[in-house]
């Protein structure tokens, strides 16, 4: 099996899937901050080109929208992970391997941050759709 | 590299994200309809700045330190990496300087 679709398999680990979910949005959150800022800098520069692009930039609901829910996704997600990586909360306790040698860390308090984390890019999914389709 | 270095990078990366945590959802307020809406903060802009460019510029780093192999394809990514930063952080301080007052 290919390593990307191998590394996508649910199976027993969500983090995997949150792993690929968060790398994704990340980039495409780094694309456009990186897009959102060079047009409103150029666009102040007198640009004409850049007025376009920040208008698009600023105005395009479905982009607005996948931005919007990949921030959602990718903060929340980000916070398991502050919570997990840097301050050792939600990781269990170390114990012997036993079979079926599950990771004491995949049954640990993260898992539940993780699952807060989806409903809570879902709600914030329905929260930017229904704002920017009742905003004109 | 030193692992000093790495250990300062990664820590910024994660004090850069507990920020934006906080300054993204204000940010967003100024942008919400009429009852919500709250008026610009030229402060949380550039901290949104400095922040998004420190955390993304070492997310771009992670993610291409896992394809990148040997010292040239680590030299890339830092390269991009600090390409990043820089064109960030200096086209978006520009737009700031010019519009805020």
């Amino acid at each position: 099996m290919p390593p990307l679709l191998h590394a996508a398999r649910p199976r027993d680990n969500p983090e995997r899937i949150a792993h690929l979910l968060h790398r994704a949005t990340g980039l495409l959150l780094a694309a456009y901050f990186a897009a959102h800022a060079a047009a409103t800098g150029l666009l102040f520069a007198g640009s004409a080109w850049a007025a376009g692009a920040a208008a698009f930039l600023a105005t395009s609901k479905p982009l607005l929208f996948l931005v919007a829910s990949s921030a959602a996704f990718h903060g929340l997600n980000g916070l398991r992970l502050l919570a997990a990586e840097a301050l050792a909360l939600g990781v269990g306790k170390p114990g012997i391997p036993r079979p079926p040698y599950v990771s004491q860390t995949l049954r640990a308090g993260q898992r539940r941050l993780l699952d807060a984390a989806v409903v809570g890019f879902a709600a914030a999914a329905a929260v930017a759709a229904y704002t920017l389709l009742t905003t004109p | 590299m030193g692992w000093r270095l790495e250990a300062l990078r990664q820590l910024a990366s994660y004090a850069a994200a507990a920020l934006l945590a906080f300054a993204l959802p204000l940010h967003l307020l100024e942008h919400a309809p009429p009852p919500l809406r709250q008026p610009p903060r030229p402060w949380l802009l550039w901290l949104i700045l400095v922040a998004a460019a420190i955390h993304g510029s070492q997310g771009v780093r992670q993610v291409l330190y896992d394809y990148l192999h040997g010292d040239t394809g680590r030299r890339l990514a830092e390269a991009a990496s600090l390409l990043f930063f820089a064109a960030v952080a200096a086209v978006g301080a520009y737009g700031l300087a010019k519009t805020l007052p």
